[in-house]
């Protein structure tokens, strides 16, 4: 079936394909579609499942552990602010080590309300211990969160996916997908399986006092999860494209890269942005590819080092900021590359709370890059003081003048 | 139900890591005989989550899931919605019970949204608060259920705060069943749980849970100090349902006039959490502010029961 | 690319903090007490106050106590309508 949708009701049909059987979530722009349109599917009878309208994220996600607990195939959705607000909770999702999905539509953090596109949300989630999928389209999403479940559930891996995509350019814009029928979904999906689950005839207690001398193999088990997770994602990635159709790449997704001296690292829709700017760049003479992120964790080190240590440039693009270090993308990209290579690699950071980076502003720097022309840190290319700002600082101003603030 | 008809079975068990005479464990046995082996379990952060004992192994003889402090109601409300479902799929026979067990930490302070979510919610499960009046698990910091002119290790010279009452709270939110229990009253306590378990929705139970270490009184005392509670009207029993509350055992008997109010001097007085109240000198003021509190409620309490007597159809809110 | 010389760790598979039901789950707790209930069976009248009160369930519906486990707070001694049980100090074993 062909749709024309929202990436946010997209969403929802991932959730309804993946057969999902509890939902708690709570609302919050950009995310609001993908819960109202659940409710739909479940008010119309579409979709066999119980929606927890629940009063905080907070509690959203302790629901969604609490139903994964009892063996149960969950799901949330969140952005920005909730996926703060849960923070104490994705730490405790991924520690129980059961499979669970949840979608965060990236989104920028206040103060100053800002509901478009930034990374910092899921950046400041990377280290819970969930995985991370990054989408660059509306096929993307609705694709991952089946895989999400697959990969979730694997007995390997038994951690949690945060399925994450762009805020406005894809949770509001209308895109076409192809929608795979049901039967043609559960010959990819099995039904619901996790190595462990709330049981009344084999009682067991989970999550209690635990000391020095047995937590660390906890942590390392995750952390052996989620380096299981690669394969995991490779395979799901592979059967996906066999069984449903429509691939997105793996760990990675990379464009003209076969024969590039120069690559753009991005994450995110502005790989379309990437696309068009590689194009431009090429017909300049630059022979630029493009590697999109699409697994930030477990990252794909490997698969970049590959990609990235024969060229002699590579600019990331970045989407938050690491405050007193640089763009995290960069600083991970360069952690991937240590000791390989002489490849010099550069950073923008750019299109924060939503600004729009054009392919043009991409083109532009990468050039710069190419010929040696930018600094090797982190550059902040499309910072520019306007009216409005100026407006502000006038005000404050007259408040220290006053004495108000010193 | 007399103490011979409990049932023997133990789900709570022997040699756990708590104090010598914990109200927490104690209590805790009373409730898992009346719901039996059919319960699904989330401990709250609080002493239970310790004294339940440290990992591989647990006191807990019931399917249990550890969360975090302000996560009681939310929890119940995601192990409630996925129960439905197996039950709807066959995977289960029949629902268990969800049983939610929380501090008064977790449910007064930190946890009172999520509770207050499930309960507007109607989540089909008990939430049971143990008030142990203070964040026991944290070495004793005052909590909105610490009473007036208590010590604990942040109010050192008496909480200067009158406490909250969560279990009025839940009333009001017009949930099927709220109970108040007391240790001292284990066949009380029994019948409203058993009671609780009948019914569908939300059901919240508080436990007053007198703590031997952060209440300073002998360990061999903890019955002692909730009996006394009870006597000098500190601590109320009762049940709210159908819009109906009734006054139970102790409560009542001092409502109808079958026994009459300990003076609450003697509750304090059993206690090191108050001895500031009577060393160096007495401190007569507080003493009599919470004497005078106490003899309201039970003035107006007991002139609505003797209005009842005589007129049947009154129904007064009952006093907070 | 270097090849890693060794192992990080070795492989361990699924490890997460589920625990096994157990009585003695922090040992044998008798070795707390300091004071030690003692049962006079002929004051006794199995009232079953006791063992409904005793917070570590270590007396059993028939009035028998666990030493193996008993922390000797005390409260059945102090709750025993009938005066059958008494504290005394604890004779420690070696
Ligand atoms: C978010 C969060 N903040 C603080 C704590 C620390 N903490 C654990 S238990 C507890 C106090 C619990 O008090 P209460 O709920 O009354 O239970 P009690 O220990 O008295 O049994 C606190 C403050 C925590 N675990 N989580
Ligand atoms: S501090 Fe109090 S509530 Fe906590 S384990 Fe000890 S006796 Fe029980
Ligand atoms: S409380 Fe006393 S009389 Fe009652 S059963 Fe125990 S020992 Fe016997
Ligand atoms: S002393 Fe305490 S622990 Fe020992 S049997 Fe009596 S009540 Fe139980
Ligand atoms: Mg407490």
């Amino acid at each position: 079936m062909r749709l024309v949708e929202t990436g946010n009701h997209v969403a929802a049909w991932g959730a309804r394909l993946a057969r999902v059987e509890v939902v708690s979530a709570y609302p919050i722009t950009p995310q609001t579609q993908v819960i109202e349109e659940i409710s739909r599917f479940i008010d119309e009878g579409e979709m066999d499942c119980e929606y927890i309208p629940v009063e905080s994220e907070h509690s959203a996600m302790a629901a969604m552990i609490a139903s994964a607990a009892m063996g149960v195939r969950s799901f949330s959705a969140t952005s920005a602010h909730g996926l703060a607000y849960m923070h104490e909770l994705l730490h405790w999702a991924a520690g129980i080590r059961l499979p669970m999905v949840m979608v965060n539509v990236n989104r920028a953090l206040g103060p100053g309300w800002n509901i478009w596109c930034d990374h910092q949300d899921t950046l400041a989630a990377r280290d819970t211990g969930w995985i991370q999928i990054h989408c660059a389209s509306h096929q993307e999403i609705l694709d991952s969160i089946i895989q999400a479940y697959r990969i979730s559930e694997d007995p390997k891996v038994n951690l949690p996916v945060m399925v994450c995509y762009d805020a406005i350019f894809l949770s509001h814009n209308y895109m076409q997908v192809e929608v795979p029928d049901q039967e043609t979904v559960d010959r990819f999906l099995p039904p619901f399986r996790s190595l462990w689950s709330l049981d009344l005839e084999h009682p067991l207690t989970h999550g209690s006092v635990i000391y020095p001398d047995d937590y660390e193999e906890v942590r390392y088990s995750m952390f052996q999860g989620l380096e299981n997770a690669r394969e995991v994602i490779k395979t799901a990635a592979e059967e996906y494209r066999e069984k449903v159709g429509g691939y997105h790449g793996d760990l990675v997704d990379a464009y003209r890269m076969e024969d590039a001296d120069h690559a753009l690292v991005a994450m995110g829709s502005v790989a379309s942005e990437a696309r068009v700017a590689v194009d431009m760049l090429r017909e300049r003479g630059y022979a630029f590819g493009l590697v999109r992120v699409r697994s930030y964790r477990p990252f794909p080190a490997e698969e970049l080092a590959a990609f990235l240590a024969p060229l002699r440039t590579a600019m990331v693009i970045d989407r938050s900021i690491s405050f007193g270090m640089e763009g995290p993308l960069f600083s991970e990209v360069k952690a991937a590359l240590y000791g390989r290579g002489g490849v010099s690699v550069y950073d923008i950071v750019t299109g924060l709370g939503g600004r729009d980076i054009t392919y043009e502003l991409i083109a532009e720097n990468a050039v710069a890059a190419a010929e040696g022309g930018l600094e090797p840190r982190t550059t902040w290319p499309s910072v520019r003081i306007n009216e409005h700002h100026l407006l502000s600082k006038r005000g404050v101003e007259g408040l220290r003048g006053k004495g108000g603030a010193s | 139900m007399r103490l011979k008809d409990f049932p023997e079975e133990e789900l709570f068990l022997q040699g756990s890591a708590a104090c010598q005479g914990c109200p927490g464990s104690a209590a805790i046995r009373v409730a898992f005989k009346a719901l039996g082996r059919n319960t699904i379990l989330s401990v709250i952060a609080s002493c239970t989550s310790v004294f339940q004992s440290p990992f591989p192994v647990s006191a807990l003889d019931l399917p249990t899931l550890n969360m975090a402090f302000a996560t009681g109601g939310a929890t119940a409300s995601g192990l409630s919605a996925a129960a439905d479902r197996l039950v709807a799929k066959g995977v289960l026979k029949e629902k268990p019970t969800i049983l939610v067990w929380a501090g008064d930490g977790g449910t007064y302070d930190i946890g009172i949204q999520a509770l207050s979510g499930a309960a507007e919610r109607n989540t089909d499960f008990i939430y049971v608060c143990y008030n142990n009046e203070a964040y026991s698990n944290t070495g004793t910091q005052r909590s909105g259920a610490t009473p007036y002119a208590a010590w604990t290790t942040n109010t050192t010279r008496g909480k200067g705060e009158w406490r909250k009452d969560v279990a009025q709270i839940m009333v009001a939110h017009g949930i099927p069943y709220v109970a108040t229990a007391s240790l001292a009253y284990p066949t009380d306590m029994f019948r409203k749980f058993a009671r609780a378990k009948e019914i569908k929705g939300t059901r919240y139970i508080e436990i007053q849970a007198p703590c031997p270490p952060g209440w300073k009184f002998p360990s061999s005392h903890t019955i002692k100090v909730a009996r006394l509670a009870v006597q000098s009207g500190m601590w109320m029993l009762y049940e709210h349902e159908n819009g109906k509350t009734t006054y139970t055992a102790g409560t009542q008997r001092i409502i109808q006039g079958q026994s009459k109010l300990v003076p609450v001097e003697e509750y304090l007085r059993a206690q090191g959490r108050f001895g500031h109240l009577f060393h160096p000198e007495r401190d007569e003021k507080r003493i009599g502010e919470i004497q005078e509190r106490i003899n309201h409620v039970f003035e107006t309490l007991q002139f609505t029961h003797k209005m009842k007597e005589h007129i049947m159809d009154i129904e007064l809110a009952p006093p907070r | 690319m270097p090849k890693r010389k060794r192992k990080a760790a070795e492989e361990i598979g699924f490890v997460t903090t589920l625990s096994v039901p157990s009585e003695g789950s922090v040992g044998l707790t008798g070795s707390w007490r300091i004071f030690v209930p003692v049962l006079d069976a002929e004051r006794c009248n199995k009232c079953l106050l006791c063992w409904i009160y005793c917070p570590e369930a270590c007396i059993g519906k028939d009035i028998r106590i666990d030493y193996d486990y008993c922390k000797g707070c005390g409260i059945c001694a102090e709750e025993c309508p009938r005066g059958a049980i008494t504290m005394v100090k604890e004779e420690k074993k070696q």
